[in-house]
């Protein structure tokens, strides 16, 4: 029989699209003319001398950057970066390049739900180990970060706790925080110790790090002094702003875009110069100042508009982007928590956001919660179905089983069914589907008993990869030198 | 004022290419030519005997009819590619045609948890009655389908009218409509005439679309024909909709399930043409899979929305208006794994384009009628509206002046322009966006515990538009005959 086809063009997966080509452009050329007649304020003098000597006009402390800097930038970008978990796992790796969409919790809320009250409180540093061990046991979840700024150590050495906790216990890449260059540097140590030394680190990076300059248009010292880190040491870089539509930045979807970009494309510009090549990501969490309770929304709709236009705008000028899902504005683990966090995986997904970030931030990004990862690591293995798509081809299209059931008949013993069922449908871990009288007599359990349950199952059952010995050495050495370092400023 | 632009004014979705399309359609042409369906109506036989069509037969009520992509095709450029649907109190509501969504309920769910008891137990006349009443005052509801079934009617061979009379004396909108039989379909149009006031105004601008399904694989039983000729000959709108089940009753491979939809949508395609051309005849399909560790139909997994909206692309390329699945779940209760599943499906649905969605509302695989279901989906379905409006890129929205007369570390509270463009946004009404000390004071409400307040306070307040006195006579008359007729 003629099988043979020619001329054939399949949508290998869907595609979504918020804008075309000419909205992109438009875009991006509002964000060169906001950089270039508009500026940011770079509060950092080095940065300001660096950026004066490359060619951009500096004012005080407004920097303004001219469109060739810009495509300079760009063009020194690598096309694909990897990021390596530290026990050598290659299935878990993250390769950024278009297409491939990564997940994980988000840094710094106050607060956490402690996994056993179930209240919400301070955050404290065994919070790190819990949520690093469960992010280490998700099938879903592929970076780590904390949910969480530690509460119970010195303020000054809450990120470098927070990393040498996590460390050990998640081989997934944590997208570190820090506050400036000492704990950055703290960070940086455990993980050229895992990874061998800094010739080797810079081979195969085993973490990212994550900086925020401020809306509107400012690069605060901190954010800028933290690039700067992440450049010099081969650190591959998130430079993201959270900006609120309406609040530090206008009102409209493509506005909070356009300034949001200008804002990343300032770190961008300097990361490039100080290192050409070095993998950079831009960001970050752009979405709607609620106007009664006057905070960021993590759960509105036009967070996942905006997101996923901010994600198209990256893509098409070549930059990975910082991506934002699984978040809620809810207080506890209620639908609302469910359906929010699960739109904004979704369209994480869709977009093809690169690596996407706050899988677990509820409360407005107010309270951490373990609860929230764990029950969105299913809805991301849920959108993950999805963009897989749909296979045509001869074997799928099925004609000859057809043929042979027959009207009225049944595919339940066919071959292939045997052949796919495994592979073409996806199985749920926290979604039930038995029937009633089943889901009764094993106890009536709404999903956010079974999110519960699982979250202390894997804390009771999961161990982590082992790290080097020289590592435990090694963080006991940094934070030693760590807490030195605390009392000699006193 | 840029010039040559194209641009997105909403977002855009596909699952298929029009080459994937075009190779699931032949492959439903070479089904249709190669096996065929079953069909077990006699009329239909001989329309089908007196065609191109093939007919191998045990009987004269029962045979086995393959049809030619030739006839297939013919009958496929007959076929509106726009309804308009009136409700009853004549507003012309719902526009029926390509990628506009139009939301609405599921029908005949046989259970559902008592709001005073919580016990589950079966529906019945008021329990229609109070989804019909939650639907006419939620304003992104459509079009509404029973959502339960009248499970205590005198007679199961006419609960159909009293499902109806439940329905309308409590809802306004326009309906989609289940039937026992053509008998059956036939006093529901009778009725619908009577409110519409006559028979070719209902024509025009029908007040229900009739929902009819074929059994897969590949089977038409009596009822169905007979109901779906009744509507091709009464221009009376009407959905086929085959409900596969991927791995059981349809192939394991999702491609292979649409294949076998298709084929059993173009059969009716043909037959509807037979006999009598132009019937406005809607594409459906709840295509999803059995969870064959579970036995599940399942209404929550993500082959439901992919294959949906698959099914869409397949049905915008046919120019065939599409009847859709969204908002409905495996979860045997409102909670976060009904607002996930619900979330989703109905997303997709939308994003595709489907002309109608429906099942909005079904919880326990469709087994289990929920008043909350109900009302949380209003929300979700206000996110998906907000969600398609797509992101302006115009002048006003890139605010590049603004940008640069803010300058860096000021703020936009305060300008005009935010004054002026914020109410643009979505306003949640069950989601909760107070600061946790608000929140607290409030109550520590969970979703769950608003949603409960706002469906009793919906019951409580709103009242539909009341039918008028003698025209309820008269239809409770048209369901009283039928009743005597089958006592």
């Amino acid at each position: 029989m003629n099988k043979t086809r020619v001329n054939l063009r399949e949508n290998r997966t869907p595609q979504f699209q918020v804008f075309s080509e000419d909205q992109k452009e438009t875009i991006f050329n509002g964000m060169i003319r906001t950089l270039e007649h508009t500026g940011a304020n770079v509060h950092h003098e080095e940065a300001r001398d660096l950026l004066a000597s490359n060619g951009c006009r500096i004012e005080g402390k407004r920097a303004f950057i001219p469109p060739h800097l810009v495509k300079k930038a760009l063009a020194s970008l690598p096309p694909v970066t990897e990021v390596f978990c530290w026990d050598g796992d290659r299935e878990k790796k993250i390769v950024i390049e278009r297409g491939r969409s990564y997940f994980g919790p988000g840094p710094t809320p106050p607060n956490f739900i402690d996994i056993h009250t179930l209240e919400r409180r301070p955050y404290l540093k065994e919070d790190a180990r819990i949520v690093s061990t469960v992010v280490d046991a998700l099938p879903n979840i592929d970076f780590c970060e904390s949910l969480g700024t530690v509460s119970d150590v010195h303020p000054d050495l809450a990120a470098s706790y927070e990393f040498a906790t996590m460390f050990p216990n998640t081989s997934k890449p944590i997208v570190a925080w820090s506050y400036g260059w000492d704990d950055s540097a703290d960070i940086h140590a455990i993980a050229v110790a895992e990874a061998g030394g800094q010739e080797a680190f810079e081979k195969r990076p085993n973490y990212v790090h994550y900086c925020e300059p401020l809306s509107p248009l400012v690069s605060t010292f901190e954010a800028v002094d933290k690039v700067i880190f992440a450049a010099r040491h081969g650190v591959p870089v998130v430079f993201t702003t959270c900006a609120l539509a309406g609040g530090t930045a206008p009102v409209t979807a493509a506005g909070i875009i356009v300034q949001t970009t200008a804002e990343s494309f300032l770190g961008l510009v300097l990361a490039q110069t100080i290192r050409p090549g070095l993998p950079f990501f831009m960001g970050g969490v752009l979405s709607v100042m609620d106007m009664n309770a006057m905070i960021l929304t993590y759960g509105a709709p036009e967070l996942c508009l905006i997101m996923a236009g901010a994600t198209e705008l990256a893509h098409y000028v070549g930059i990975p982007l910082w991506q934002t899902g699984g978040c809620t504005d809810s207080k506890c683990l209620d639908e609302q928590a469910a359906l929010e966090g699960a739109l904004s995986s979704y369209f994480s997904a869709l977009s093809g956001g690169d690596l996407c970030h706050d899988v677990g931030y509820t409360e407005s990004g107010m309270t951490g919660s373990i609860f929230q990862t764990v029950m969105m690591d299913e809805a991301i293995g849920y959108s993950r179905r999805i963009t897989r798509g749909i296979e045509v081809n001869e074997d799928t299209l099925a004609t000859d089983v057809i043929h042979n059931v027959g009207p009225d008949g049944h595919y339940l013993y066919e071959d292939h069914t045997m052949r796919h069922f495994k592979t073409e449908f996806w199985y749920p871990t926290l979604c039930d589907r038995r029937n009633y009288e089943e889901w009764e007599a094993a106890g009536a359990k709404p999903m956010r008993q079974r999110v519960i349950d699982r979250t202390h199952a894997i804390l009771g059952s999961h161990t982590p990869s082992a790290v080097r010995p020289e590592t435990v050495e090694a963080i006991r050495t940094v934070m030693d030198a760590a807490e030195e370092r605390i009392r000699n400023n006193l | 004022m840029k010039m040559n632009q194209f641009v997105n004014t909403t977002p855009q979705f596909r699952v298929l290419s029009d080459d994937q399309i075009e190779r699931i359609y032949f492959s439903a042409l070479e089904v249709l030519e190669r096996v065929g369906a079953e069909i077990y109506n006699e009329e239909a036989l001989d329309l089908f005997r007196a065609s191109d069509a093939v007919v191998v037969g045990d009987s004269e009520a029962r045979g086995r009819v393959r049809v030619p992509p030739s006839m297939v095709e013919e009958a496929l450029n007959f076929y509106p590619s726009k309804i308009t649907l009136k409700g009853r109190n004549g507003e012309r509501s719902l526009f029926i045609q390509k990628d506009s969504a139009g939301f609405g309920t599921g029908s005949d769910l046989p259970f559902c948890y008592d709001r005073e008891t919580g016990e589950r137990r079966r529906t019945g006349y008021k329990d229609i009655g109070m989804a019909a009443k939650l639907v006419d005052a939620l304003p992104n509801y459509d079009f509404f389908m029973s959502h339960g079934i009248v499970g205590d009617a005198p007679n199961p061979q006419t609960y159909d009218r009293h499902q109806f009379m439940a329905m309308i004396e409590q809802c306004t909108k326009p309906m989609v409509l289940t039937s026992v039989d053509g008998e059956g379909l036939e006093d529901l149009w009778r009725m619908s005439c009577l409110i519409q006031g006559g028979e070719n105004e209902f024509r025009l601008n029908p007040m229900f679309v009739a929902y009819i399904e074929p059994i897969s694989p590949l089977k038409n039983d009596n009822s169905a024909v007979e109901k779906l000729l009744f509507a091709a000959e009464k221009g009376i709108p009407a959905m086929y909709t085959p409900c596969p089940s991927s791995g059981a009753t349809a192939p394991a491979t999702l491609a292979g399930m649409l294949v076998q939809s298709l084929a059993e949508t173009l059969l009716a395609v043909s037959l509807c043409h037979l006999k009598k051309p132009g019937m406005p005849l809607i594409m459906g399909g709840v295509t999803t899979l059995l969870d064959m560790r579970k036995s599940t139909y399942s209404y929550g997994a993500p082959e439901l929305a992919l294959a949906s909206a698959a099914n869409t692309d397949i049905s915008k390329w046919l120019n065939l208006l599409m009847f859709s699945t969204g908002g409905c779940t495996d979860a045997k209760v409102v909670d976060e794994q009904a607002a996930a599943e619900m979330t989703t499906n109905l997303f997709y649905a939308c994003l595709s384009g489907a002309s109608l969605i429906h099942d909005v509302g079904y919880i326990d695989s469709g087994t289990n009628a929920s008043l909350e279901s109900l009302v949380l989906n209003e929300e979700i379905m206000g996110m998906c509206r907000q969600f398609c409006k797509g992101i302006n890129t115009e002048e006003e929205y890139l605010a590049l002046d603004l940008i640069n007369e803010i300058g860096p570390g000021g703020e936009f509270v305060t300008t005009e322009h935010t004054f002026k463009h914020w109410k643009e946004w979505f306003l949640p009404q069950l989601q909760d966006r107070s600061d946790y000390e608000t929140w607290v004071n409030n109550g520590s409400k969970s979703m769950t515990d608003r949603i409960n307040e706002r469906t009793q306070h919906l019951l409580d307040t709103h009242e539909p538009e009341p039918l008028d006195e003698d025209l309820h006579k008269e239809l409770v008359e048209i369901m009283h005959r039928a009743d005597r007729r089958h006592s």
